[in-house]
């Protein structure tokens, strides 16, 4: 059998393939600063490829920095030397992969020519733009974030296993790829398991669909434990964190955080689940709901103080409510009916809101940490020839991108009689960045409460830079 | 007409097994099994690294590969699809003659729960040309049948005893004494659904001329016999409901079951029928099908076996089959290039990874499971280095990623059959795989010591036969 392809249409990967690199270019060159976890990623990356324990104990180490970046960068990064390079690829790939999917689901949902108005209002929109070209994971999650909400519209509309099957494979890689959807992905298991409720089914069938689709999330968290158990002796340090009071204190996230935007958003999902619910068409309910399971969480993220990443959190967001109302213009009827026209291009005024909203000024980069090495150096080398600083969880994957050298060593799993004893005759210091944000849930402050402000029994205060502070490790004279 | 069952390996010697391994393919051997002996002793870690190297990256590539065949298997036309108004607007004057052969050695029990189901199948009594191939030696089987009155259209063909005493033998016998325009292989055990051969035979009036062989979907009627069979039929759904009609979506070369293969008779007799020496003489046909220019479809339908229940039988089962894909691996790849054209590139990559590609997973799956265990529970950092960087990553994925999604592919090939109690027992398919492990190693050494020898699988321990509908 001939495949009988037009000609414009054999072009079209070819054509991809160009905006992809053309994007990669633009964004390497001209686009926004990298953003500041991509330094730790890549940096990590490196000590990955080194073989080195810090570089394995970081891939796994902590929930705030969750080991599928990582891994979707480490083949890249040990070819590609530029800076942040590596990462864009990853987060352009990914945006582009995000468009594609909303265009195929267009197609599958015949909504025709009203897919442009839906795939611009992510493609034009600033929040996406900026992450599809600064090299963040964010357009990772949001991919994986249309991927299980299609799987599930598709399950509960037909109950399609494939739907199911990409449902869970989503959540599962949500889980290595994010921790701010945690609880999203609980609330779609729990939409997934209401769905089983509702319905009649075969027996046993419930709970052959249930395994389905729980067992790859399951199975994620899983692995996660037993690796942290393997390699840093503990299953559940990755989460060590979230129940320490330091992470709780300097989370700088807010109720304020959820704005008008959000609540747009909202609208637009709680209008599509009325809609679902007065069609009795399941799948846009579904879908609405799990836009609004996304925003309903928010508070109660925002209240848990821990450090959520909520520019992740609006992204995903968004993208639920372009999937939302691209199911509602599919379930409305009539090819080009106002009803149908008016859901497609609704979305298209988040990505003007957007493009108002403060929010949408991008986060900025790290970019005195490395400023602060040479002086940090020189200060060390001229107290002791034999000097040794170790610097502090995964913050020092930003301060030392090229690498530790001898004076300066990655610690992350902070144990400070340990270090006396391997670097026994050295003059030993700590450094540590200061417990804002993600920093704070770094091992050293959750093993050592208040580190920063108060030292520990063995330390003693030296001098600051910047967010750096220099701790001196006490020790018997040589 | 003359009979010859060897007639493969007469006239096409280079296609037949009755040589297992060539001098070429011995010397091959010899010198790399002394070349890597050699780099063993001077270059161990630089050797031991390549080696993990290679295999992670064959894991990896593997894996994709399962993958890709399960999305393939959800495409539409992925199998021939063949309704029931299909099936009943076949007038009886359209029908051939259909040919049924059934070899049988030693199993008395079977042969009234097979005459049963072969006259359930909805197909004019007259127009069945069933020959129960039985061996001339085998008196049980013979008194066995000979005390039941055979229906019409039933017939004994004696199997002459002579070398090699394998299936594919008699199934040459009964070849070349069969009448019908098709022909299709059953075993005793077999209880195929009763509209199989009016679907076959709508479905060769379907399909284009070089489509010779239509493959049945195989599976068990005592899945929930014990833990075994639980998960044999978890096994079996993967396969025949997924990866086959995944290989048959893209058109790509399919190693046949051991049954329900319906063949066109005349083109079958071109190919000069099955290799007598092969083991897995219905991997191997499929494969010269495909070498032929000929091709090979699944057919929405069903034949319903017993699987084997004990391990004490499971494990000689699955030595035999990994035995024969060695040994038709091995006969294909004498002359790569020649194989290389004959299939063209895609379906010869195809090949290595279905054929060449499962012996070696089997084979070095033991090394790495011995690995994870020495890292697990002894922390030994020499390991580290046997995994530098990407490797270790790539590994990492494979042992989390990898395995996950095959005994995953399990859960789904049961859920899609229906079998939705035996989901949650897919999940512990890796008990399973060491078994498959062992009886690799055991296939292999056993390649060397009597690559000709048929381990035949006990059948009959599954008391309460169900009656097949459609």
């Amino acid at each position: 059998m001939s495949s009988a392809q037009p000609p414009a249409r054999q072009l079209v990967p070819l054509l991809l393939a160009l905006v992809f690199v053309a994007l990669v270019a633009i964004s390497h060159t001209i686009g926004p600063q990298p953003d500041a976890e991509t330094r730790v990623l890549e940096s990590a990356c490196r000590l990955l490829l080194d073989n080195t324990t810090e570089g394995r104990q970081a891939l796994v180490g902590s929930i705030w920095r969750p080991p599928v970046p990582f891994l979707l960068r480490l083949p890249l990064v040990r070819y590609l030397a530029d800076e942040a390079l590596a990462s864009r690829i990853v987060s352009v790939a990914f945006g582009l992969a995000t468009l594609g999917l909303l265009y195929r689901i267009g197609g599958h949902w015949n909504l025709g020519r009203l897919r442009l108005p839906l795939l611009g209002a992510l493609a034009l929109n600033p929040l996406f733009v900026h992450e599809t070209m600064n090299g963040s994971s964010r357009t990772t999650v949001a991919y994986l974030t249309l991927l299980a909400a299609q799987g599930l519209a598709r399950w509960v509309d037909r109950r399609s296993l494939q739907g199911l099957i990409y449902a869970g494979f989503a959540c599962a890689f949500m889980i290595g790829t994010s921790p701010d959807l945690l609880p999203w992905v609980a609330a779609l298991q729990i939409l997934i398991l209401c769905d089983l409720l509702m319905r009649s089914a075969r027996r046993g069938q419930r709970e052959a669909a249930l395994i389905l689709g729980l067992l790859p999330a399951a199975y994620a968290l899983g692995v996660w434990c037993l690796m942290n158990w393997l390699i840093l002796g503990d299953p559940f340090y990755f989460v060590r964190s979230m129940f320490s009071a330091e992470s709780r204190v300097a989370a700088p996230i807010a109720l304020a955080s959820i704005t008008w935007l959000h609540k747009l958003a909202g609208g637009l999902c709680g209008l599509a689940l009325l809609v679902g619910f007065a069609k009795r068409n399941r799948a846009l309910a579904y879908v609405a709901a799990a836009g609004l399971c996304l925003l309903l969480l928010m508070p109660v993220m925002a209240r848990s103080q821990l450090p959520w990443d909520f520019r992740q959190i609006e992204l995903c967001l968004t993208v639920l409510t372009v999937l939302a109302a691209a199911q509602a213009a599919a379930a409305a009827g009539g090819r080009l009916s106002i009803e149908r026209t008016a859901w497609a291009w609704a979305p298209v005024s988040l990505a003007l809101a957007i493009s108002w909203s403060p929010h949408a000024t991008a986060h900025p980069a790290d970019a005195h940490s490395a400023a602060a090495l040479p002086g940090i150096r020189a200060h060390v080398l001229h107290r002791s020839p034999y000097a040794k600083v170790f610097v502090c969880g995964y913050d020092s994957f930003r301060l030392l991108r090229a690498g530790a050298g001898p004076l300066f060593t990655h610690v992350l799993d902070f144990n400070l009689g340990q270090l006396k004893n391997d670097y026994f005759g050295h003059d030993l210091y700590v450094l540590i960045h200061r417990p804002r944000g993600r920093s704070a849930t770094d091992s050293v402050h959750w093993k050592h409460d208040r580190i920063f402000t108060l030292g520990t029994d063995n330390t003693l205060y030296d001098r600051d830079w910047g967010d750096w502070r220099l701790f001196e490790i006490i020790q018997a004279r040589r | 007409m003359t009979v010859d069952p060897l007639e493969l390996s007469h006239r096409k010697p280079h296609l037949s097994a009755s040589v297992p391994l060539t001098t070429v393919q011995k010397l091959l051997m010899i010198v790399f099994s002394a070349a890597a002996i050699a780099l063993l002793i001077t270059h161990p870690w630089p050797t031991a690294r390549a080696f993990i190297l290679f295999a992670t990256l064959f894991y990896v590539v593997f894996t994709l590969y399962k993958i890709m065949l399960v999305r393939c298997s959800l495409r539409s036309g992925a199998e021939l699809h063949i309704s029931p108004e299909q099936c009943a607007a076949l007038s009886e004057d359209e029908l051939p003659v259909y040919s049924i052969m059934v070899p049988l050695y030693r199993e008395p029990e079977s042969v009234g729960h097979l005459v049963t189901a072969l006259e359930a199948l909805d197909y004019p009594a007259h127009k069945k040309d069933v020959q129960l191939l039985l061996e001339e030696d085998d008196d049980l089987t013979r008194e066995a049948v000979a005390q039941l009155t055979l229906p019409a259209g039933f017939h004994v063909t004696l199997v002459p005893e002579s070398h090699p005493r394998t299936k594919p033998k008699a199934c040459n016998v009964g070849l070349a004494a069969a009448t019908g325009s098709y022909l299709v292989i059953y075993d005793a055990e077999d209880r195929p659904e009763p509209d199989q051969l009016r679907k076959a035979v709508a479905a060769f009036k379907e399909v284009a001329p070089d489509v010779i062989c239509l493959q049945s979907r195989l599976n068990f009627y005592n899945p929930h016999q014990n833990l075994l069979t639980r998960i044999f039929a978890a096994e079996y759904s993967a396969w025949f409901d997924l990866s086959l009609p995944g290989l048959s979506a893209i058109d790509s070369v399919i190693p046949l079951g051991g049954t329900s293969n319906h063949f066109v008779t005349e083109k079958l007799r071109e190919l000069m029928g099955w290799d007598a020496y092969n083991v897995t003489e219905d991997c191997d046909l499929g494969i010269r099908i495909c070498r032929a220019g000929y091709r090979c479809r699944m057919l929405d339908t069903t034949t319903w076996e017993e699987a084997c229940s004990r391990i004490s039988f499971w494990i000689p089962q699955r030595t035999r089959w990994f035995k024969g894909y060695i040994q038709t691996y091995l006969v294909h790849m004498r002359n790569p290039y020649r194989l290389l054209r004959d299939m063209g590139p895609v379906r010869f990559l195809h090949l290595q990874a279905l054929i060449g590609g499962v012996v070696f997973c089997v084979l070095i799956n033991p090394l790495f499971w011995t690995l994870v265990t020495l890292w697990f529970f002894f922390r030994l950092s020499v390991l580290a280095t046997l995994f530098p960087g990407l490797v270790f990553a790539a590994g990492m994925g494979c042992l989390f990623l990898g395995n996950f999604v095959l005994l995953y592919i399990g859960a789904v090939a049961c859920y899609r059959r229906g079998y939705f109690d035996l989901v949650k027992y897919a999940i512990l398919a890796p008990v399973y795989w060491v078994l498959m492990s062992y009886s690799g190693w055991r296939a292999f050494l056993q390649f060397f010591s009597d690559p000709f020898k048929w381990e035949k699988t006990q059948h009959g321990l599954f008391e309460d036969t169900p009656e097949i509908t459609s």
